[in-house]
Protein backbone atom coordinates (compact mmCIF):
# COMPACT_ATOMS: atom_id res chain seq x y z
CA UNK A 1 0.00 0.00 0.00
CA UNK A 2 1.46 3.38 -0.96
CA UNK A 3 1.82 6.36 1.40
CA UNK A 4 -1.35 8.11 0.28
CA UNK A 5 -3.46 5.03 0.90
CA UNK A 6 -1.81 4.49 4.27
CA UNK A 7 -2.69 8.08 5.23
CA UNK A 8 -6.25 7.56 4.04
CA UNK A 9 -6.43 4.36 6.08
CA UNK A 10 -5.29 6.31 9.16
CA UNK A 11 -7.94 8.97 8.50
CA UNK A 12 -10.57 6.26 8.15
CA UNK A 13 -9.47 4.68 11.43
CA UNK A 14 -9.71 8.07 13.14
CA UNK A 15 -13.20 8.52 11.69
CA UNK A 16 -14.17 5.11 13.09
CA UNK A 17 -12.90 6.11 16.53
CA UNK A 18 -14.80 9.39 16.28
CA UNK A 19 -18.00 7.51 15.30
CA UNK A 20 -17.64 5.25 18.31
CA UNK A 21 -16.69 7.83 20.95
CA UNK A 22 -19.20 10.47 19.83
CA UNK A 23 -22.05 7.96 19.90
CA UNK A 24 -23.28 9.20 23.34
CA UNK A 25 -23.93 12.66 21.83
CA UNK A 26 -25.94 11.07 19.02
CA UNK A 27 -27.96 9.05 21.53
CA UNK A 28 -28.44 12.26 23.54
CA UNK A 29 -29.87 14.25 20.61
CA UNK A 30 -32.06 11.34 19.50
CA UNK A 31 -33.42 10.92 23.03
CA UNK A 32 -34.00 14.66 23.23
CA UNK A 33 -35.86 14.60 19.90
CA UNK A 34 -38.04 11.73 21.15
CA UNK A 35 -39.06 13.75 24.23
CA UNK A 36 -40.07 16.64 21.93
CA UNK A 37 -42.61 14.55 20.03
CA UNK A 38 -45.30 14.58 22.66
CA UNK A 39 -47.76 11.77 21.90
CA UNK A 40 -47.67 12.46 18.19
CA UNK A 41 -48.48 16.15 18.63
CA UNK A 42 -46.67 18.84 16.70
CA UNK A 43 -42.94 18.79 17.16
CA UNK A 44 -41.49 22.09 18.39
CA UNK A 45 -37.78 22.46 17.85
CA UNK A 46 -35.99 24.13 20.77
CA UNK A 47 -34.15 27.33 19.84
CA UNK A 48 -31.13 26.68 21.99
CA UNK A 49 -27.46 26.74 21.08
CA UNK A 50 -26.94 23.23 22.50
CA UNK A 51 -29.71 21.83 20.30
CA UNK A 52 -28.16 23.48 17.21
CA UNK A 53 -24.72 22.06 18.01
CA UNK A 54 -26.04 18.57 18.70
CA UNK A 55 -28.18 18.58 15.56
CA UNK A 56 -25.29 19.64 13.30
CA UNK A 57 -23.10 17.09 15.00
CA UNK A 58 -25.71 14.43 14.32
CA UNK A 59 -25.78 15.32 10.61
CA UNK A 60 -21.96 15.17 10.39
CA UNK A 61 -21.90 11.89 12.32
CA UNK A 62 -24.48 10.35 10.01
CA UNK A 63 -22.60 11.41 6.85
CA UNK A 64 -19.37 9.93 8.26
CA UNK A 65 -21.25 6.75 9.18
CA UNK A 66 -22.42 6.32 5.58
CA UNK A 67 -18.87 7.00 4.34
CA UNK A 68 -17.45 4.42 6.78
CA UNK A 69 -19.97 1.75 5.84
CA UNK A 70 -19.22 2.28 2.13
CA UNK A 71 -15.49 2.08 2.87
CA UNK A 72 -16.08 -1.18 4.72
CA UNK A 73 -17.77 -2.63 1.67
CA UNK A 74 -15.37 -1.39 -1.00
CA UNK A 75 -11.94 -1.10 0.65
CA UNK A 76 -10.44 -4.34 1.91
CA UNK A 77 -7.51 -3.01 4.09
CA UNK A 78 -9.95 -0.86 6.07
CA UNK A 79 -12.46 -3.70 6.23
CA UNK A 80 -9.85 -6.09 7.62
CA UNK A 81 -8.63 -3.64 10.26
CA UNK A 82 -12.08 -2.67 11.50
CA UNK A 83 -13.80 -6.04 11.33
CA UNK A 84 -10.85 -7.74 13.05
CA UNK A 85 -11.45 -5.38 15.97
CA UNK A 86 -15.24 -5.63 15.88
CA UNK A 87 -15.32 -9.42 15.74
CA UNK A 88 -12.49 -9.92 18.26
CA UNK A 89 -10.69 -12.21 15.83
CA UNK A 90 -6.92 -12.40 16.08
CA UNK A 91 -4.42 -14.22 13.91
CA UNK A 92 -0.92 -14.07 15.36
CA UNK A 93 0.87 -16.94 13.66
CA UNK A 94 0.53 -19.74 11.12
CA UNK A 95 -1.35 -22.07 13.47
CA UNK A 96 -3.95 -19.40 14.20
CA UNK A 97 -4.17 -18.67 10.46
CA UNK A 98 -4.85 -22.37 9.92
CA UNK A 99 -7.48 -22.44 12.68
CA UNK A 100 -9.04 -19.23 11.37
CA UNK A 101 -9.23 -20.76 7.89
CA UNK A 102 -10.91 -23.88 9.22
CA UNK A 103 -13.36 -21.79 11.28
CA UNK A 104 -14.11 -19.52 8.30
CA UNK A 105 -14.88 -22.55 6.15
CA UNK A 106 -17.16 -24.03 8.80
CA UNK A 107 -18.85 -20.63 9.29
CA UNK A 108 -19.32 -20.21 5.54
CA UNK A 109 -21.07 -23.56 5.25
CA UNK A 110 -23.20 -23.12 8.35
CA UNK A 111 -24.27 -19.59 7.35
CA UNK A 112 -25.05 -20.80 3.85
CA UNK A 113 -27.23 -23.56 5.36
CA UNK A 114 -29.09 -20.93 7.43
CA UNK A 115 -29.54 -18.76 4.31
CA UNK A 116 -30.96 -21.73 2.40
CA UNK A 117 -33.39 -22.34 5.27
CA UNK A 118 -34.42 -18.67 5.31
CA UNK A 119 -34.82 -18.65 1.54
CA UNK A 120 -37.06 -21.69 1.77
CA UNK A 121 -39.10 -20.28 4.67
CA UNK A 122 -39.40 -16.79 3.16
CA UNK A 123 -41.47 -18.00 0.22
CA UNK A 124 -43.27 -20.88 1.90
CA UNK A 125 -47.04 -20.72 2.12
CA UNK A 126 -48.56 -23.50 4.16
CA UNK A 127 -52.25 -23.52 5.02
CA UNK A 128 -54.02 -26.14 7.09
CA UNK A 129 -57.69 -25.36 7.58
CA UNK A 130 -61.24 -26.67 7.66
CA UNK A 131 -63.63 -25.56 4.97
CA UNK A 132 -67.13 -24.41 5.94
CA UNK A 133 -69.65 -27.28 6.27
CA UNK A 134 -71.47 -26.26 3.08
CA UNK A 135 -68.23 -26.64 1.05
CA UNK A 136 -67.33 -30.11 2.43
CA UNK A 137 -66.49 -32.78 -0.15
CA UNK A 138 -67.76 -36.25 0.79
CA UNK A 139 -68.16 -34.93 4.32
CA UNK A 140 -64.48 -34.05 4.56
CA UNK A 141 -63.56 -30.47 5.47
CA UNK A 142 -59.85 -30.70 6.33
CA UNK A 143 -57.64 -29.06 3.68
CA UNK A 144 -53.91 -28.72 3.23
CA UNK A 145 -52.44 -26.18 0.81
CA UNK A 146 -48.74 -25.88 0.09
CA UNK A 147 -47.34 -23.09 -2.06
CA UNK A 148 -44.20 -21.14 -2.73
CA UNK A 149 -44.09 -17.48 -3.66
CA UNK A 150 -41.00 -15.87 -5.14
CA UNK A 151 -40.89 -12.18 -6.07
CA UNK A 152 -37.99 -9.98 -7.09
CA UNK A 153 -39.53 -6.88 -5.50
CA UNK A 154 -42.02 -6.28 -2.71
CA UNK A 155 -45.50 -6.20 -4.18
CA UNK A 156 -49.04 -7.26 -3.37
CA UNK A 157 -48.07 -10.87 -3.92
CA UNK A 158 -49.57 -11.90 -0.60
CA UNK A 159 -53.08 -11.60 -2.03
CA UNK A 160 -53.78 -15.32 -1.68
CA UNK A 161 -53.29 -15.21 2.07
CA UNK A 162 -55.41 -12.06 2.40
CA UNK A 163 -58.24 -13.75 0.46
CA UNK A 164 -57.88 -16.75 2.74
CA UNK A 165 -57.93 -14.54 5.85
CA UNK A 166 -61.22 -13.03 4.77
CA UNK A 167 -62.83 -16.39 4.04
CA UNK A 168 -65.04 -18.42 6.36
CA UNK A 169 -62.43 -21.20 6.61
CA UNK A 170 -61.57 -22.44 10.07
CA UNK A 171 -57.81 -21.86 10.36
CA UNK A 172 -55.65 -24.51 12.00
CA UNK A 173 -52.15 -23.56 10.82
CA UNK A 174 -51.15 -20.67 8.57
CA UNK A 175 -47.50 -20.18 7.60
CA UNK A 176 -46.76 -17.35 5.19
CA UNK A 177 -43.07 -16.60 4.89
CA UNK A 178 -40.87 -15.51 7.78
CA UNK A 179 -42.70 -13.35 10.32
CA UNK A 180 -39.58 -11.31 11.23
CA UNK A 181 -38.68 -7.99 9.67
CA UNK A 182 -35.74 -7.56 7.29
CA UNK A 183 -33.80 -5.70 10.01
CA UNK A 184 -34.29 -8.50 12.54
CA UNK A 185 -33.24 -11.14 10.04
CA UNK A 186 -30.10 -9.25 8.98
CA UNK A 187 -29.16 -8.57 12.61
CA UNK A 188 -29.70 -12.24 13.43
CA UNK A 189 -27.52 -13.27 10.47
CA UNK A 190 -24.71 -10.92 11.54
CA UNK A 191 -24.78 -12.18 15.12
CA UNK A 192 -25.00 -15.79 13.93
CA UNK A 193 -22.09 -15.27 11.52
CA UNK A 194 -19.79 -13.80 14.18
CA UNK A 195 -20.76 -16.25 16.91
CA UNK A 196 -20.45 -19.32 14.68
CA UNK A 197 -16.95 -18.16 13.64
CA UNK A 198 -15.96 -17.88 17.31
CA UNK A 199 -17.53 -21.20 18.28
CA UNK A 200 -15.79 -23.03 15.43
CA UNK A 201 -12.47 -21.25 16.22
CA UNK A 202 -12.74 -22.23 19.87
CA UNK A 203 -13.45 -25.83 18.86
CA UNK A 204 -10.38 -25.93 16.58
CA UNK A 205 -8.21 -24.27 19.24
CA UNK A 206 -9.11 -27.05 21.65
CA UNK A 207 -8.36 -29.70 19.00
CA UNK A 208 -4.99 -28.14 18.06
CA UNK B 1 1.14 -48.18 -7.01
CA UNK B 2 2.38 -47.00 -3.62
CA UNK B 3 -0.17 -45.32 -1.39
CA UNK B 4 0.62 -43.05 1.54
CA UNK B 5 -1.59 -42.45 4.59
CA UNK B 6 -3.80 -39.38 4.22
CA UNK B 7 -2.48 -37.76 7.37
CA UNK B 8 0.91 -38.20 8.97
CA UNK B 9 1.38 -37.42 12.63
CA UNK B 10 4.63 -35.51 12.84
CA UNK B 11 6.48 -35.79 16.13
CA UNK B 12 9.34 -33.64 17.32
CA UNK B 13 12.38 -33.67 19.56
CA UNK B 14 11.93 -29.99 20.40
CA UNK B 15 11.49 -30.61 24.18
CA UNK B 16 14.85 -32.45 24.26
CA UNK B 17 16.77 -29.72 22.42
CA UNK B 18 14.95 -27.06 24.39
CA UNK B 19 15.99 -28.71 27.64
CA UNK B 20 19.59 -28.92 26.36
CA UNK B 21 19.59 -25.19 25.71
CA UNK B 22 17.62 -24.41 28.87
CA UNK B 23 15.01 -22.28 27.14
CA UNK B 24 11.27 -22.09 27.70
CA UNK B 25 8.51 -22.60 25.14
CA UNK B 26 7.85 -18.86 25.22
CA UNK B 27 11.49 -18.03 24.47
CA UNK B 28 11.56 -20.43 21.53
CA UNK B 29 8.23 -19.06 20.32
CA UNK B 30 9.57 -15.48 20.42
CA UNK B 31 12.68 -16.45 18.45
CA UNK B 32 10.83 -18.28 15.66
CA UNK B 33 7.94 -15.81 15.58
CA UNK B 34 4.95 -17.83 16.77
CA UNK B 35 2.87 -18.07 19.94
CA UNK B 36 3.67 -20.32 22.89
CA UNK B 37 0.46 -22.27 22.16
CA UNK B 38 1.85 -23.18 18.74
CA UNK B 39 5.10 -24.54 20.19
CA UNK B 40 3.06 -26.48 22.75
CA UNK B 41 0.83 -27.95 19.99
CA UNK B 42 3.88 -28.95 17.90
CA UNK B 43 5.52 -30.62 20.90
CA UNK B 44 2.34 -32.56 21.64
CA UNK B 45 2.05 -33.56 17.98
CA UNK B 46 -1.35 -31.89 17.63
CA UNK B 47 -0.26 -29.43 14.95
CA UNK B 48 1.87 -30.07 11.87
CA UNK B 49 4.01 -26.95 11.34
CA UNK B 50 4.69 -25.42 7.94
CA UNK B 51 7.94 -26.26 6.19
CA UNK B 52 9.15 -22.69 6.80
CA UNK B 53 8.55 -22.97 10.56
CA UNK B 54 10.30 -26.37 10.61
CA UNK B 55 13.34 -24.75 8.98
CA UNK B 56 13.25 -21.83 11.42
CA UNK B 57 13.21 -24.17 14.41
CA UNK B 58 15.94 -26.33 12.86
CA UNK B 59 18.06 -23.23 12.18
CA UNK B 60 17.65 -22.08 15.76
CA UNK B 61 18.82 -25.42 17.15
CA UNK B 62 21.49 -25.71 14.42
CA UNK B 63 20.24 -29.16 13.40
CA UNK B 64 18.86 -30.80 10.29
CA UNK B 65 15.09 -30.89 9.98
CA UNK B 66 15.06 -34.70 10.24
CA UNK B 67 16.76 -34.50 13.63
CA UNK B 68 13.91 -32.40 14.99
CA UNK B 69 10.86 -33.60 13.09
CA UNK B 70 10.04 -37.21 12.30
CA UNK B 71 7.13 -39.54 11.69
CA UNK B 72 6.98 -42.45 14.08
CA UNK B 73 6.94 -45.80 12.23
CA UNK B 74 7.10 -43.98 8.91
CA UNK B 75 6.99 -47.12 6.79
CA UNK B 76 3.69 -48.19 8.34
CA UNK B 77 2.11 -45.24 6.54
CA UNK B 78 3.11 -46.63 3.16
CA UNK B 79 0.93 -49.21 1.42
CA UNK B 80 1.61 -51.20 -1.74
Amino acid sequence: MNNKLEKLLKVNLWISKYLLFSLPFVVWVVAWAITLTNNGQKYIEPKTFLWEILSWHFIAWFVLLVYSILSLVFWSPFRERILTLLTFSKVRDERETYISGQASKATFYSTLAILILFFFLSGLQLLIYKKPKEEAIDGKRGTLTIGYSFNFVNSDAKKDIEVFDNSKNEKILVIDGIPFTQETLLLFLMIYHISSYHIFSRKRFVEN
Amino acid sequence: MVKVAAKLKIKSTIPIYRAERGITQQELADVVGVTRATIMSIEKGNYNPSLELCFRIALFFEKNIEEIFYVENLMENKYE
